[in-house]
């Protein structure tokens, strides 16, 4: 016997599936892809282990992020480690490769990326109370594959365009554009190799290049996933207190 | 709607839906296996340019946003460029659309994120692409909707209404080679949902050529309609169709101006008319109309009355392809009108000066409202930039839309990439070089428009190159001198009937002999210095096709363009040099088989082809010397759909290779057989490149990239690398590296999960070019400087590694690396490395050693996991063969790398070591109260192991340049000089190397020494206080903490001895 509810339910599934596509649908579908809003939403922190490879030079890196919108970056050679970090309010980096280890503010151009990059859930969830607009754009290619194609304009006017695996709902491409100073940065970045961590589906590999030039692309693969690991918000404060703001 | 209806639903639902979407997508079902765009399009491509000489450009629009210009440029055949900088940088918007050729380009005046772009264009060459209609942006150009006008093939231009953005003009100019319905000025109320024919030509030969708009009363729009004709043969400009129009009512009715009601006007008939109304002033109004006295028209009453004003040659010739006039938005007498030089007048068009050294044959004009001195235009030669009102210009040399009639390469390693373009010369380029093939990696090397170009094949010395008409030279490739040796007609005879892309070929039997066809076939083999007519005239001869200089209508023009019942393509027979295959522009098919004594024409034998159709590409079977290849093009005729045939018994019978939804889109221009796979076939159409892995059953497009769909009118082969090489017109050259994997490809491997394939992977010397050009400038790739493994995946690789591992010839790990994840075929790329030294901590980062000595040339092993499958392949690594060092040299270098690698790997370990005794001397320090003695001691060990680290590493931080140096600094400085120079290290070098290593042991020794004489004692005290005792520990132990998996050992050098 199935209940009523349980009807509902199946109805509103196959609405999904039965009907023309729409922003929501997919981004709905994306996100049960994933593993479920109610998991998503159930993370705290997220800390990757990255293995970097880009035009013969190799590095690891650690990638951490924090409930509400806090990220930290960083790499390490020879014993030395770069760190770009946002704490929600400022961003900063330290640079250590030319012999200045000091923390300094990172330049207005670049921090754009961070602060996007620190949205915990990323531009579709919740994507109204955040004051994005998403728009279906139909079916596209990826070199020459069929994807589902989702434009998503953020607040601030930087557009990301998603491309979803039409099986599975899960993305395989996404190009963004970010407006610098009234200009632009284009990047594409192509995932997969998808594994559940905590019942979470996370792309394990993944490469980017600025538009236009694939052959400079910077491949990363995951090495681990460690969620709701304990990190302290002061992890990604600025050490020693960020110059004030001229008056 | 929905999103509200979503919110209120309960989570349960959600959570449900979820699992069950979750868990149906867990196993993806795989798809039937299909030969489509993605199976082939996961092979890289990279487009080596040239913006140089970049290409035609038709049409510019541009809003100045407060001093900030964004730009929207279209091209004759490259699609549509828009720049956020004013020309600093460009984003091609509009690959994905199914066409490239730009005839009009309008941004919204009132809301600029709308923008319009007509397809086709419409300055009428006999080169010209087609549209597809009308398209709308609502996004400033990111994303675009046709909508209309598919058939109109050719769009002049839109004009929005600058106070309501959903009421838009088009003037479309119509089919340019056959009658057709969708021409004239159409007009749209609802932002282009429907489309009415406001204005209909007076025959099925008339399109809209101009529309001008009254910028304060946009009802009052001005029209120029143009009857027109081209044929293969023929060209006509003007007839009864053509006139000027005016209606003031936004185009419901319209009124014909002409010397009956418009007093001044000239007499009828009219060909193309220019048109522009004064934006500053809306009743002057310049037309420069094309008649029996064609001229610059003004009028000052908005069309009631008009003065004849110039009418100097440039501002009457060639109207087909130069009428457009550009009015200041401020002041009403200083207008621009395109022309072979951009021309100025600023004294109402009473007379015109030519603006200074821009390409030449300027089509579009955009001046900047808020700052007239600020000038855009648009020639054959590309995009230029003005900031002096447009009296000097710059070159923008960033946008690669190259028109390309045929391509050529050599044999140098990096092999040469000769062409020729429309109205941009012959040139020779790099296929390849060390920081990027820019700009000036090409060089020209004649005149004219080009087409065939070839490299004498019996004196790399010379290259043969034409421009249009026939006029073949031979170029000495290092002084440029160039000598013309085109065959000349005989005693009382007419002209030789050269086509405008005549027909150059190469013997592929004898080295240097070359071919030329006119209506005859020419033959040479003492580079030009005699010809030899080796046939009768092989076209139809029909002289009704060769009145040239009756052609252009009422303007003659007769540039060669029309040049007609000549030979467009000749192809020797590489399996039988007797046997050459010859396609004319008429039709006719013909055939030697004894050395040019008898010809046979086989068009006829050709079921389902029409009578007289262009042969674009005959190509001899390169296994067979009875196979032939053909395309014909038919859109002369106005059918734009490909032909293309096979022959197997020299043309007696032919079959088709365009089956029923073949997918192939375009007239076709080119056809070739793989060099290694008969099976594997390349076609060339007018919208992309199709691939066919079975002799031409079924075809797929290449998209890789974003590789867009642009004519691809020539394509070669390279014999050693297996490179495609594509000549665009319209986006320059493109190379696919290295095509095996599409000679792989069978129906029986398509169906397998995975397939991983051998491969080669040259170890290209390290080299530094170029120099930084800026933002502004274009730049392609170089070929693949890392080993670049190829594999196939039936379908999309979503879930789960996809692992693949190098292993060395003795079978232990070398690398792990990330591959692409597409279905189809699929590329990994590996540096050849083994991984970088471990370097120890200091001041900066020694960047010269972040990278890996390079593996000796040998066989080494690719292992693919996927799921529980496990694939292995066999990876070739072998010396760049431009190397001028043996074996020996470089198992030198390598050992003297992997030493200093081991070294830097044993420093780090010291390093590791003194700041181990270091902090831990002062950790415990801290414990012990002041005054002991075993506090000092411990002060004084530890200062003393800072002491010895100072020796081995810069210390001095800060950021400055301190320029400190020791041992590690010197130490890897070496290291990196031996890595990137793959022959044997200098003497000094590896002297030095000796001497590194040997300060560094006398460190280690001391450091040693330090431990043996002072640990014993310290740690008898520490234990009496109960604090730990300070450890030292062994290399071995520290390496096993510092040895990543997968990843090579320092240990492991020897191993590469073995290899070859």
């Amino acid at each position: 016997m199935i209940s009523k509810r349980n009807l509902l339910a199946v109805l509103f599934c196959l609405s999904i599936g039965a009907s023309a596509q729409t922003a929501d649908e997919i981004i709905q579908k994306n996100i049960a892809a994933r593993g479920g809003l109610e998991k998503l939403k159930a993370v705290t922190s997220v800390r990757q282990t990255l293995a970097i490879e880009q035009m013969g030079f190799k590095a690891t890196a650690t990638d951490e992020r924090k409930r509400p919108n806090f990220t930290r970056t960083s790499f390490t050679i020879q014993g030395m480690t770069a760190v770009s970090a946002y704490d929600g309010a400022s961003g900063w980096r330290i640079s250590p490769f030319q012999g200045k280890k000091d923390p300094e503010l990172i330049g207005e151009d670049e921090l754009k990326s961070l602060q996007e990059q620190a949205d915990f859930d990323g531009p579709l969830i919740d994507y109204q109370s955040k004051g994005n607009t998403v728009e279906y754009m139909g079916v596209d290619q990826v070199d020459g594959d069929d994807a589902y194609k989702l434009k998503v304009t953020l607040k601030n006017g930087d557009i990301f365009y998603y491309y979803f695996d039409p099986d599975t709902y899960l993305e395989i491409q996404r190009e963004s554009q970010i407006f610098v100073r009234g200009s632009m940065r284009e990047s594409v970045t192509q995932m997969g190799s998808y594994k559940a961590v905590n019942g979470i589906m996370f792309p394990f590999s993944s490469e980017s290049w600025p538009k236009g030039n694939p052959q400079t692309g910077a491949k990363i693969t995951v090495q681990k996933i460690e969620l709701n690991v304990p990190v302290d918000d002061s992890d990604f404060k600025m050490p020693g207190a960020p110059a004030s703001k001229p008056k | 709607m929905f999103h509200r209806h979503f919110r209120s639903l309960p989570a349960v639902l959600l959570i449900m839906c979820a699992a069950s979407i979750a868990g149906a997508q867990a196993q993806p079902t795989p798809r039937p296996v299909k030969f489509d765009s993605a199976t082939i399009s996961g092979l890289s491509i990279r487009n080596i340019g040239s913006a140089t000489m970049s290409g035609r450009i038709s049409a510019i629009d541009a809003v100045d946003e407060n001093g900030k210009i964004t730009l929207f440029v279209g091209s004759a055949s490259g699609g549509v460029w828009k720049s956020l900088n004013g020309g600093t940088t460009f984003t091609p918007v509009f690959d994905k659309q199914g066409v490239q050729s730009i005839g009009a380009l309008t941004v919204d005046p009132s809301n600029h994120k709308i923008v319009w772009v007509g397809t086709g264009e419409s300055w009428m060459r006999n080169s010209v692409s087609v549209g597809d209609g009308i398209y709308k942006s609502t996004d400033s150009g990111e994303n675009w909707t046709n909508v209309g006008l598919k058939d109109s093939e050719h769009i002049a231009r839109i004009l929005v209404d600058p106070g309501d953005s959903n009421t838009v003009y088009a003037c479309a100019t119509g089919h340019l080679w056959d009658d057709s319905e969708e021409r004239g000025v159409y007009k749209t109320s609802d932002g282009g949902k429907t489309w009415r024919k406001v204005l209909a030509g007076a025959n099925a030969s008339t399109g809209c050529a101009m529309l001008s708009m009254n910028a304060q009363e946009p009802k009052i729009i001005y029209a120029a309609m143009w009857d027109f004709r081209r044929q293969g043969w023929t060209f006509r400009s003007g007839g009864p169709g053509s006139g000027l129009f005016k209606s003031t009512d936004g185009g419901e009715h319209w009124t014909e101006l002409d010397k009956s009601n418009a007093q001044g006007l000239p007499d009828k008939p009219y060909g193309r008319i220019g048109l522009a109304v004064a934006p500053s002033k809306a009743n002057v109004v310049y037309a420069m109309v094309e008649s029996k006295q064609s001229a610059l028209y003004r009028s000052n009453d908005a069309g009631k009355t008009w003065s004849k004003l110039d009418a100097s040659q440039y501002v009457v010739w060639r109207p087909f392809y130069f009428a457009n006039l550009v009015v200041d938005p401020k002041d009403e007498n200083k207008l621009f009108k395109t022309d072979l030089p951009l021309l100025v007048s600023t004294n109402g068009g009473r007379s015109f000066s030519a603006t200074a050294n821009a390409h030449g044959d300027h089509h579009t004009v955009w001046i900047d409202p808020g700052n007239p001195n600020i000038v855009y235009t648009g020639d054959d030669g590309g995009l230029w930039g003005s900031i002096d009102g447009g009296l000097r210009w710059m070159h923008l040399m960033n946008l690669p839309v190259s028109q390309f009639y045929h391509v050529s390469v050599d044999n140098s390693d990096p092999y040469h990439v000769y062409g020729g373009l429309q109205d941009n010369s012959s040139w020779v380029g790099d296929s390849s070089y060390p920081g990027g093939i820019t700009n000036s990696r090409w060089e020209n090397l004649y005149g004219g428009d080009g087409f065939w170009a070839f490299e004498d094949t019996a004196d790399p010395n010379y290259v043969y190159v034409e421009s249009q008409g026939g006029d073949i030279a031979r170029i000495n490739r290092h002084t440029l001198e160039g000598r013309n040796i085109k065959p000349q007609p005989e005693y009382k005879e007419k002209k030789l009937r050269f086509n405008w892309n005549t027909p150059i070929h190469m013997s592929p039997n004898e080295k240097g002999t070359i071919y030329i066809g006119a209506q005859f076939l020419f033959r040479s083999r003492d580079h030009g210095q005699s010809w030899e007519r080796i046939s009768p005239d092989l076209t139809t001869n029909d002289p009704e096709k060769q009145k040239q200089e009756e052609s252009g209508g009422i303007t003659v023009d007769n540039s060669a363009a029309e040049m007609y019942t000549s030979i467009y393509s000749i192809s020797e027979s590489p399996k039988n040099g007797q046997l050459i295959w010859v396609g004319t522009d008429d039709g006719n098919l013909q055939i030697t088989r004894d050395g040019a004594k008898h010809w046979i024409n086989v068009a006829g034998n050709i079921a389902g082809l029409p009578k007289n159709s262009w042969v674009s590409y005959v190509s001899a079977g390169l296994y067979n010397p009875g196979t032939a290849y053909a395309t014909f093009d038919r859109h002369t005729f106005g059918d734009l759909k490909p032909y293309v045939y096979k022959t197997t018994d020299y043309g007696a019978t032919w079959t088709s290779l365009v089956p029923q939804d073949s997918g192939i889109r375009g007239y076709a221009h080119v056809i070739k057989e793989d060099t290694v796979d008969p099976n594997l076939l390349f076609l060339g159409t007018e919208f992309g490149l199709w691939i066919s892995i079975d002799g031409g059953k079924q075809w797929a497009q290449y998209k890789g990239r974003g590789f867009p769909p642009v004519a691809v009118r020539d394509l070669v082969l390279h014999p050693r690398t297996g490179d495609l090489v594509l000549a665009t017109h319209g986006r320059g050259i493109w190379i696919i590296d290295d095509i095996s994997p599409l000679r792989a490809l069978t129906p029986e491997l398509m169906a397998k999960d995975a397939v991983l394939f051998d491969t080669t992977a040259v170890q290209y010397m390290a080299a530094q070019g170029g120099w930084n050009e800026g933002d502004a400038t274009f730049a392609g790739a170089e070929r693949p400087q890392e080993a670049v493994i190829r594999y196939y995946q039936r379908s999309r690789h979503i879930f789960g590694d996809l692992k693949i591992e190098v292993f060395g010839p003795d079978g232990k790990l070398l690398d792990t690396i990330a591959g692409s994840k597409h279905r189809g075929l699929n590329t990994a790329t590996w540096s050849m490395r083994v991984r970088a030294p471990i370097v120890p901590p200091a001041a900066s980062a020694a960047f010269g050693a972040a990278f890996g000595p390079r593996v000796l040339p040998g066989i080494y092993t690719i292992k693919m996991t996927k799921g529980d499958q496990v694939y292995t392949s066999k990876l070739k690594a072998v010396t760049d063969p431009r190397a001028t060092y043996t074996l020996a040299d470089r198992r030198a270098q390598f050992d003297l790398a992997m030493k200093l690698h081991s070294e830097l790997g044993r420093m780090s370990y010291a390093v590791d070591s003194i700041i181990n005794v270091r902090d831990s001397a002062a950790s415990r320090m801290g414990k012990i109260p002041e005054g002991d003695p075993l506090r000092a001691a411990l002060q004084q060990l530890s200062q003393q192991a800072d002491a010895l680290r100072s020796r081995i590493v810069a210390t001095k931080e800060g950021g400055a340049v301190t320029g400190e140096e020791r041992i590690r600094e010197y130490m890897t400085s070496v290291y990196a000089n031996v890595i990137f120079y793959e022959g044997r290290p200098t003497n000094s070098l590896a002297a030095r190397a000796d001497a590194l290593s040997r300060e560094l042991q006398d460190v280690i020794h001391d450091f040693d020494q330090l431990t043996v004489q002072q640990l014993p004692n310290i740690n008898s005290e520490l234990q009496k206080k109960q604090l730990p005792p300070i450890q030292t520990f062994t290399q071995q132990d520290w390496e096993k903490k510092h040895q990543p998996e997968g990843s090579a050992q320092p240990g492991g050098a020897p191993a590469f001895r073995e290899i070859d």
